[in-house]
């Protein structure tokens, strides 16, 4: 198979790459790192006149209705740039009403949320509950005439500038609570990566504003395609980190000679090179099968985020490796990526995980996307 | 531990031959250090040592 990105996806590739230079440089990251809230609403404004909210959405919900392949190449440029965002969250929780809502409750959330207007997010992990990937303890209670919700969610992302949260059950139902409601609190935790922000979200009685009709299977696909949109984020980050320190090893001399012309420098470069670059086939590999060959996705998707939760931090940890002392200052931007690299790993199920979905599948005989 | 050939050898002693293999493939046609030295120098452009 000879794959490449369309025009399309090219043109996708140089406006983020371009846009996302010119807004998120070091000051500007670091001063939104700084920030209470984290979030960077002049960004988040311009990124929604691009159509990156509903990049990925139906466009008959105010999406753009492009695949997952370009849901790839965004994200790759977003790890790259180490955009401060909550753009992720946002298009996961969008994915997800996509295939959960009626009709009447895509009108309300979905379309506004494509558009750029509410901005939601995924409210999955149980603070009391299991660790295991899409697997929720919170009880969708009855109490004659509706749901109610009581309990601590944790991990979810981009709290502060979200307006809803799409709640998952034991049940696999998921519920939208708006932040407002009564019985909400939310509480930032601190977390090591400054540049996503990660709150608890303590439910007690709440009424959702609404619950989705869908089914816990029907989010699974929704999870691979989050799997490959962070994968592809964690890939950027490796390609960074790696440009960065090919350029320091150019520059840096030491012992009258460029550092780059030491063997345990150059050896270590190459293989940073070696990872982004598996990782990143590994990433449109599986992007490609969630458009057109979803029967392979499962297999795809998780050999894509267990490969990139490796490299997206083991690469910028070379990286600081061969900046040597500098790279190890907070005045140095390396740390931000090997953060996100660290988060990105453990999130939506890490690399162990994901080595065992792919043992699972193989020896069940599947196959990977489309060898022939 | 068992090799093709032998009666109980799992896959017909597949992972023992892929086991085995993969530390020739790692030397034949250049080794992971030439290649990744190929790599450092025509890919990444970074300086020869000489």
């Amino acid at each position: 198979m000879y794959f490449d990105l369309t025009d399309e996806q090219q043109a996708i590739r140089s406006t983020a790459h371009d846009f996302l230079a010119s807004r998120f440089k070091s000051e500007r990251l670091r001063e939104i790192a700084a920030s209470e809230s984290g979030f960077d609403e002049s960004g988040w404004k311009e990124m929604a006149e691009l159509g990156w909210a509903g990049l990925a959405l139906p466009e008959e919900w105010g999406g753009q209705g492009l695949g997952t392949v370009d849901l790839a190449v965004l994200f790759e440029e977003m790890g790259y740039a180490l955009a401060p965002s909550p753009l992720l969250s946002n298009t996961i929780a969008g994915l997800a009403l996509s295939v959960g809502a009626s009709d009447e409750q895509k009108e309300r959330w979905l379309r506004p949320l494509a558009e750029g207007e509410l901005r939601g997010t995924p409210a999955l992990i149980d603070a009391d509950g299991s660790a295991e990937p899409m697997q929720f303890s919170m009880a969708a209670e009855s109490d004659g005439d509706g749901v109610v919700l009581n309990g601590v969610k944790t991990l979810v992302m981009d709290a502060a500038s979200a307006d809803f949260f799409l709640v998952a059950t034991a049940d696999g139902g998921r519920h939208i609570v708006e932040k407002g409601s009564s019985g909400v609190t939310v509480t930032p935790e601190e977390s090591i990566d400054l540049t996503r922000r990660l709150s608890s979200v303590r439910l007690e009685g709440v009424r959702p504003e609404a619950t989705l009709p869908g089914s816990g299977e029907d989010y699974h696909p929704v999870f691979l395609r989050a799997c490959v949109a962070l994968a592809a984020e964690s890939t950027g980050l490796a390609q960074r980190a790696l440009e960065m320190s090919v350029s320091y090893a150019k520059d840096r001399q030491q012992f009258g000679r460029p550092i780059g012309a030491y063997q345990a420098v150059s050896h270590r470069c190459a293989q940073m090179l070696l990872e982004t670059e598996n990782s990143r086939s590994a990433v449109y590999g599986a992007a490609w099968a969630a458009d057109a060959e979803p029967e392979s996705l499962p297999l795809a998707a998780s050999t894509a985020k267990a490969y990139a939760s490796d490299a997206g931090w083991r690469v910028p940890d070379a990286a600081i490796q061969v900046h040597g002392g500098i790279g190890f200052t907070w005045e140095h931007d390396l740390h931000f990526f090997l953060k996100r690299g660290r988060a990105n790993a453990a999130m939506f199920g890490d690399a162990k995980w994901h080595r065992e979905r792919v043992a699972d599948a193989v020896l069940a005989g599947e196959s990977a996307p489309a060898a022939s | 531990m068992l090799t093709r050939g032998a009666e109980h050898a799992v896959a017909g002693g597949s992972w023992q031959y892929g086991f085995l293999r993969s530390r020739a493939n790692s030397i034949e046609g250049g080794t992971t250090d030439i290649l990744k030295n190929i790599i450092a120098e025509r890919v990444l452009g970074l300086p020869r040592l000489r």
